[in-house]
């Protein structure tokens, strides 16, 4: 995954952040701050102007132009980059809290609850994501509380055999063992002994999750199943798109072109972030 | 040898149960498909008919007993929208997405493992970054954007490929070309890191210092080594593009499993939402178990320590 760092980090000294670090915190600033700053344009993303429909990038006052409701490009992906974030921030922050709750018990007990789950997340596992997605959002009906839900369900599992097998190996450190014999309780082992040495692993498996994440929203609003309409997301924008192809293709490649460059940002701020913490590329000597 | 396979496929018949239990009870939670299949304004008689004719109106775990019990005899249901054998949907649907999953990883093979390997050799230089680079920008490009950006430029721009179905081979290049992107970067990067962790090794000093031409150390050392973990991370990319080509095949109308599916859980048509997930589930862990035997056969090394757990 980080082998992009590996080489800069031969080459330059260790704690100058490199090109790729610094592109990754350019880019993830430039879309918190488009956020943030959303709400300010929000007549222009939600309020439908006949008139104005359709008109090209560049037209006066719509930078990237116009959607066939009238409402302004630049704003309506402000407003889809906000409300990604969000869901994918929540569903992330879900996923870790339950993964990491079921994966450090289910190692440190071990026994037959440990088969049990460990059974179940290979079960999700196995689950095709995005049918899984689709077959729940049916059910449920789209909403952001319920794709929230469904983005978390699908990525606890890795929490939790992440932490789970990190569990297993702390489990028999002698410092463990140590506090074992002065009498600390189970509860206490974990989680001043066991809790604090899963963070890197935690860390760096939500840098992946996150740009995971606002792919799955991506992608299922696209389905159509995602954040209800009329709601901007970056994926539903390209539904949208589709009809118009032929006649007005900025509707399809600028919402594209903003969700690759926030994935991206993610990425290269999360591959900086896991050269310095992943311990396996650390022992690697990279 | 024995023991480790019947364990692998013990464990497999556990997953497949709990798959099945989970599916059976999404597919129930969905609504039934007398909503879908009678008009708004139904009398209640009439959709209780609908209900009993499919047997939806037992309890559940009855309907879970008899689905377990006919799906060991190779019977997975009737569809309720095409009134045909479940599993004989998914078998004519199937090949179409495993054709276009193996035209994807040949793709992705074909770019990502070159790609890794003149990035790895030449370590550190210009053309490292720019590999790390495409790979960087790859890796974030949302397979739907990039499907609906190639029929932009391809079919509706330049008119030179098909956009949509599935008719001789010129109709595969757009939905290959989508797919592989995902999987290219998987492949590209840990061929990258494999051959960087085989170049020091000491059988290629060894055959260097024969005086070797280092295309030879290249291909006869290097590489047959260093593409060992391909060999892993090409069948995981296999089973996921089996059954994860769900949008792929939305967006060029390809008529396989993935659009099937979608299909059957928007009529509610579970007998055949329950055999698509658990046909693609199983092929995803008998590819798994495939791969993990090749894995043994070219390494003896795993061999012994996959052995060594059972």
């Amino acid at each position: 995954m980080s082998v992009a760092g590996d080489t800069l980090r031969i080459t330059l000294p260790r704690r100058r952040p490199t090109f790729a670090a610094a592109a990754g915190t350019f880019l993830v600033l430039v879309f918190a701050a488009a956020a943030v700053a959303s709400p300010l344009l929000h007549h222009l993303a939600y309020d439908i102007d006949l008139i104005d429909r359709l008109k090209p990038p560049g037209t006066p006052g719509h930078l990237l132009g116009t959607d066939s409701l009238g409402r302004d490009v630049l704003a309506r992906i402000a407003t889809g980059v906000r409300i990604s974030l969000v869901v994918s921030l929540a569903a992330v922050t879900i996923a870790m809290v339950t993964g990491v709750v079921v994966g450090t018990t289910s190692g440190f007990f071990g026994g037959w609850v440990d088969d049990v789950i460990m059974r179940i997340t290979d079960a999700v596992l196995v689950i095709p994501i995005v049918l899984l997605a689709i077959a729940v959002l049916t059910v449920l009906g789209p909403s952001i509380v319920n794709l929230i839900g469904v983005i978390a369900f699908i990525q606890w599992t890795a929490y939790a055999r992440t932490t789970r097998a990190e569990t297993l190996a702390l489990r028999e450190q002698l410092y463990v063992t140590a506090a074992k014999s002065f009498g600390a309780r189970p509860l206490l082992l974990l989680l001043r002994h066991i809790l604090p040495h899963l963070a890197p692993s935690v860390i760096v498996l939500t840098t992946l999750n996150l740009s995971a994440a606002i792919i799955l929203e991506a992608s299922i609003s696209f389905l159509g199943l995602g954040i209800p309409p009329p709601n901007p997301s970056l994926g539903s924008m390209l539904t949208d798109a589709e009809q118009y192809l032929g006649t007005a293709s900025w509707l399809a490649v600028y919402p594209g072109l903003a969700l690759l460059l926030l994935v991206l940002g993610v990425n290269l701020l999360g591959d900086a972030l896991r050269q310095r913490l992943d311990p396996t590329l650390r022992s690697r000597g990279g | 040898m024995r023991r480790y396979l019947v364990r692998r496929l013990l464990h497999a018949l556990v997953v497949l149960f709990l798959l099945s239990i989970i599916v059976f009870v999404i597919a129930r939670l969905s609504g039934s498909p007398a909503d879908v299949m009678l008009p708004i304004d139904a009398k209640p008689a009439e959709r209780a008919a609908v209900t009993h004719r499919f047997g939806l109106d037992r309890p559940w775990p009855i309907q879970y007993w008899k689905f377990v019990r006919h799906a060991v005899h190779g019977d997975f249901g009737t569809s309720t929208r095409f009134q045909a054998p479940a599993l004989r949907l998914v078998i004519d649907r199937a090949p179409a997405s495993i054709e276009l999953a193996l035209a994807a990883v040949f793709l992705a093979l074909l770019i990502g493992i070159p790609l890794g390997v003149v990035a790895a050799l030449k370590r550190g230089t210009a053309v490292d970054h720019a590999a790390t680079a495409v790979t960087a920008v790859a890796q974030a490009t949302p397979t739907f954007w990039l499907g609906i950006v190639l029929i932009l430029w391809f079919g509706v721009s330049l008119h030179v490929l098909p956009l949509s179905g599935k008719n001789g081979i010129s109709s595969f290049i757009l939905p290959a070309v989508t797919l592989c992107v995902v999987p290219l970067v998987g492949i590209a990067r840990l061929t990258r890191s494999s051959v960087i962790s085989v170049l020091p090794q000491d059988y290629v000093r060894a055959a260097r210092a024969k005086g070797l031409h280092e295309r030879s150390v290249v291909w006869r050392y290097v590489l047959r080594n260093a593409l060992l973990p391909i060999v892993t991370i090409t069948g995981i990319t296999l089973g996921q593009l089996l059954s994860g080509a769900v949008i792929v095949e939305q967006i060029f109308a390809w008529p396989g499993i993935g659009r099937l599916a979608i299909d059957a859980i928007q009529a509610r048509d579970y007998p055949v939402v329950q055999t698509v997930t658990i046909v693609s589930a199983s092929l995803f862990i008998v590819i798994n178990i495939v791969v993990d035997l090749v894995y043994m056969r070219l390494d003896p090394r795993i061999r012994q320590r996959m052995l060594a757990r059972t």
